[in-house]
């Protein structure tokens, strides 16, 4: 891969994240892996269900338990694995190096405490100072999203969703997290809000310059915002690069077909390409190729073997045997 | 607020109305005669009855008896006096009264710690031993008819073990069965209740953001959901603890407890009308205030609420405005 060692931040190794339930296991992340440096944005693209949600509340630990259970792998922040930390460890580091933003602004916050409380919380969790100096602190945090600090005092059910998702933000960003993951923050809001809302949390990104796990199924949002992506595909990364190699250079038959199935202003075409079929169930996951089913490019032997990942030039990951020859897989 | 209260307290008007006029034409349409009773039953002499009627003012129409009842509550405070004993209603309510809410309180606030505690246990340790034998006596408490676990609990206690007086009120020691045993059902309740609220709370996406802040569990649960899980706990406190002030007839019949329940069966048995007509007067009233006190809970706890209280007053002027023609109001 092109991460230079020195940087290297966030390291996700052979992921597995198991909800086990009655009516059997639900296999959400399968094996992943992923590397991230300082300063990057990574965005996380897949169809619902396809497993990034449960991959960021792995990273946090909070993957609820149960019936979900981080099964194997480890989950390196600056070279220390996180999933062997005590919970108490892992308190002190939610918060405060790894923060998250919910999907639904409009149920993420406690109702009944004022949103002022709810950001000085954090702020008195991570820092030692006095309850007035992290009153202070949320105020500038709100003025900061764009939300005046005389409503530091107002409750959640007197604010509309964007101004909701603002409040979640400045949660996320007030202790100055190193790695902030947003959890498709903008789908649950209007179009005009989202590219507000979009361009706060961009704006602040910038100024920490904090790292960031996007996760999306918005490939605008990709294209605008991330250095590199990683496509998801039932619990698995079928494929992974840069902004670039993913979006010009596509190698994947699954990502392909997500292209295709955007509407595009320069082309003129009367019906878009959907992909064909269903995600397979995630509780009984074939053992060959989980994109088999849908695949255009399917071939005889694809239904024999679970590909591995290949590195096709310059670290892009494709995990497809159409690519299995062209370079040594990639462990 | 202020004003949400007086308009409460003005609302008890039409509701003490309501009630004095139903408790009376319930009276005049029950069978029986109280003057045949008051003359000595089968044995008594038609002349005796007569007179005793007349004495009573029974052979009155219903309106000048009903108008002559509200002049005396009016102007002599007066809430009747009783057929049988001649003595004034409101005195025997005053001395019997305090029996019944001591009893209650007590029972209340034992039933409500108790109660609460073991249903936060049973929710956070779903499905584990403990919180199956705590559902397991909780099903068990709702279940058991108090008359039944009355006569067990004084068996063992008193007769066995000779630990515990089985009846009456002078010491503490009296109070210590009749209270087990309402509180005991009541609290079976409330664990169940709190346990399912909590349930539902803990899984709320804000106490996963309050987790996500790098909170310590002991405050997630104390803090963010108990707060939230209580609402309807509330309710269900409240509801009980009115019942309780009507007078627990059969713990106070089985206890020899001189207490308002009894007070009033033994009136509905004697067509002692005055009697049943002042208790159940001051039983409205005070029903009337645990409900305002269980409203104003709520309000405590719920900013959501406490708003809408506040809007009450606003949303009327508005359509106040909005009746009048246009131009209107800029006068």
């Amino acid at each position: 891969m092109r991460t230079n060692e020195t940087t290297k931040f966030l390291e996700v190794k052979n992921l597995v994240i198991h909800y086990e339930t009655d009516n059997g296991v639900v296999e959400a992340v399968n094996n992943i892996s992923f590397k991230m440096n300082r300063g990057e944005t990574l965005s996380l693209v897949g169809e619902t269900g396809a497993g990034k949600t449960t991959t960021a509340l792995g990273l946090l630990n909070l993957v609820p338990n149960p019936p979900g259970r981080i099964i194997d792998g480890e989950i390196l922040l600056n070279g220390e694995n996180l999933l062997k930390m005590s919970p108490h460890q892992m308190q002190k580091i939610r918060g405060s190096k790894i923060t998250m933003i919910f999907q639904d602004p409009m149920t993420s916050l406690n109702p009944i405490e004022t949103v002022g409380d709810q950001i000085s919380e954090v702020i008195r969790l991570h820092n030692k100072v006095s309850r007035a100096e992290a009153a202070q602190l949320a105020c500038d945090m709100l003025e900061k999203v764009g939300i005046p600090a005389e409503r530091y005092g107002d409750y959640p059910h007197q604010f509309s969703g964007g101004m909701k998702q603002r409040v979640v933000i400045a949660i996320a960003l007030a202790c100055d997290p190193e790695l902030l993951i947003s959890d498709e923050p903008t789908s649950a809001l209007d179009v005009t809000i989202q590219a507000q809302v979009l361009d706060t949390m961009w704006q602040l990104k910038k100024e920490l310059k904090t790292s960031m796990l996007m996760i999306t199924h918005d490939l605008g949002v990709v294209a605008e915002t991330s250095d590199n992506v990683a496509v998801m595909y039932a619990g698995e990364i079928v494929e992974y690069g840069t902004l670039r190699q993913v979006f010009k250079d596509t190698k994947h038959p699954y990502t392909q077909a997500l292209f295709d199935s955007l509407p595009d202003i320069n082309k003129n075409v009367q019906r878009l390409i959907p992909i064909k079929g269903l995600t397979p169930d995630p509780s009984s996951l074939p053992n060959y190729c989980s994109f088999y089913d849908r695949c255009k490019k399917r071939m005889e032997e694809c239904k024999k073997t679970d590909p591995a990942s290949v590195d096709v030039g310059d670290g892009h990951l494709v995990k497809c045997l159409l690519f299995a020859s062209e370079r040594s897989s990639h462990e | 607020m202020g004003r949400y209260v007086l308009k409460r307290l003005l609302h008890l008007i039409p509701v003490l109305i309501g009630v004095m006029l139903l408790a009376f034409l319930l009276n005049e349409i029950a069978p029986g005669d109280p003057a045949a009773l008051l003359a000595g039953g089968e044995s008594a002499t038609p002349e005796k009855i007569a007179q005793i009627r007349a004495e009573l003012k029974l052979d009155d129409p219903f309106i000048l008896r009903f108008g002559d009842y509200v002049k005396k509550l009016v102007t002599e405070g007066n809430i009747g006096v009783s057929y049988k004993t001649q003595q004034p209603v409101a005195a025997e309510v005053a001395h019997r009264y305090p029996q019944t809410l001591k009893m209650a309180a007590i029972s209340a606030v034992l039933a409500s710690i108790i109660g609460i505690a073991l249903g936060i246990i049973s929710a956070i340790k779903q499905y584990s031993f403990i919180d199956n034998i705590i559902s397991m006596f909780s099903l068990l408490g709702v279940c058991m008819p108090v008359f039944w676990s009355s006569l067990l609990l004084i068996l063992f206690f008193s007769i066995n073990l000779k630990w515990l007086p089985s009846s009456g009120f002078s010491t503490w020691r009296h109070w210590i069965l009749p209270c087990a045993v309402i509180g005991t059902s009541m609290a079976a309740s409330i664990v169940r209740m709190t346990r399912s609220s909590m349930l539902e709370v803990i899984r709320q996406d804000y106490i996963r953001t309050a987790r996500a802040k790098g909170q310590v569990e002991r405050v997630v649960i104390s803090k963010h959901a108990l707060k939230n899980a209580l609402i309807p706990v509330v309710t269900n406190i409240g509801m009980h603890f009115g019942v309780l002030l009507g007078g627990a007839v059969i713990i106070e019949t089985i206890f020899v407890i001189p207490g308002i329940g009894k007070y009033i069966t033994d009136a509905i048995k004697n067509r002692d009308y005055p009697v049943v007509q002042g208790s159940v007067m001051v039983l409205a009233l005070t029903n009337s205030f645990v409900n305002l006190g269980v409203d104003l809970l709520y309000a405590a706890i719920d900013p959501r609420i406490r708003s809408q209280y506040r809007n009450m007053g606003k949303m009327k002027m508005k359509k106040k405005k909005a009746a009048l023609p246009l131009g209107r109001e800029a006068v």
